[in-house]
């Protein structure tokens, strides 16, 4: 097998190799290998990268049936570390690799060995509080979730101080991964820069 | 021996050289002989590691939330910058003017006081009193 080409390598983004290979009858097949972003790594020796495993299980690698399993890695360009992969051609699995234990099973990053194979991304609820806020302040969650797509829920803790009993309107902007922008409004004119508590729900997504 | 490193999470063009407001938290597991993994903050955003220990992290996820700023690898409450007086006047302006739908909607109307006071505000907002640094005081009675 030979490298033919390799794409222009930029910081932080993956490039592309393609190589070239020849089969016992002589055909030439192009390979594309996409190359992770940052340091080189090591991989361990006769393990195939997700390319060798996708052309391996669409039968252009290896002629197979389409529900033949196989293993692999593929390296996640976000937290440029790689995940394990199994699976046949119509369904593949995912597991973080982090390390080996005394067994050399490979560990997820919740200490869990690869067969024990959790789903990639899971539901994480957050429920906390939020003392003397006030309209326009920056609420964070109390650890940040892995995506962007978070649906919170508030709920305004105490009374306005003006004796009434009309609670204050909360809505929220730039909601992401780490927090949002409070929004808190008095529907009985109390000024919005009067502080509050609040509790918050928030729910989304880890890896 | 901490088992994470801690990180509060900064607008990506903060000055760190004077305080900043904390957007997020976050934490990063050590990998399994001790040693730290980078950390890599979402869009729009940068990550400032915290000198923090394990119980100390543990104790902050489990208490209130509040608006926090990070000065020096310090953390203290935010300190809000004081609203300038357009801003209080336009707030006083929006409180009066909630005030007047119940006042008009009884049949009742504006004293000069209030007016005066009104207009005094009013100068604030559109700039062209530029002098004041405090707003007027309040009428006692709005009817007055």
């Amino acid at each position: 097998m030979q490298l033919a080409s390799q794409t222009p390598i930029v910081p932080g983004e993956a490039s592309t190799a393609t190589f070239l290979g020849q089969d016992e009858n002589g055909n030439i097949t192009s390979i594309n290998v996409k190359l992770p972003p940052g340091k080189a790594a090591t991989l361990p020796d006769n393990m195939a990268t997700t390319d060798m495993l996708s052309e391996f299980l669409s039968g252009t690698f290896a002629l197979g049936p389409r529900d033949l399993s196989g293993l692999g890695v593929h390296w996640n360009g976000d937290g440029d570390s790689p995940m394990f992969v199994y699976g046949t051609y119509n369904r593949i699995y995912y597991s973080s690799l982090l390390g080996t234990n005394n067994e050399d099973l490979y560990l997820t990053d919740k200490g869990y060995n690869v067969p024990e194979m959790p789903v990639r991304r899971r539901t994480l609820i957050q429920s906390f509080t939020s003392v003397n806020v006030q309209d326009a302040d920056r609420i964070t969650f109390p650890k940040a979730f892995t995506a962007d797509d978070v649906q919170i829920l508030i709920t305004a803790k105490t009374s306005t101080p003006s004796g009434t009993y009309t609670p204050p309107l909360c809505g929220y902007t730039s909601l992401d991964r780490n927090g949002f922008n409070l929004t808190r409004i008095f529907s009985d004119g109390t000024p919005k820069t009067t502080r509050g508590d609040l509790s918050i729900i928030a729910i989304g997504s880890v890896q | 021996m901490n088992t994470s490193d801690y990180y509060a999470l900064v607008q990506e063009d903060a000055d760190l050289s004077k305080p900043v407001l904390v957007y997020g938290w976050d934490d990063q597991p050590h990998e399994k002989d001790g040693s730290s993994r980078p950390y890599h903050a979402s869009a729009g955003y940068k990550a400032v590691k915290l000198d923090m220990a394990d119980e100390a992290w543990t104790a902050r996820l489990v208490a209130p939330q509040t608006p926090t700023q990070l000065y020096q690898g310090v953390l203290s409450p935010y300190e809000r910058p004081v609203p300038t007086v357009k801003e209080q006047a336009k707030d006083a302006l929006h409180h009066v003017h909630n005030s007047a739908v119940m006042i008009v909607a009884m049949g009742g109307s504006f004293g000069p006081q209030t007016r005066d006071y009104v207009a005094k505000l009013q100068a604030i907002v559109d700039g062209s009193d530029t002098v004041s640094t405090v707003l007027p005081p309040v009428p006692h009675d709005l009817k007055q």
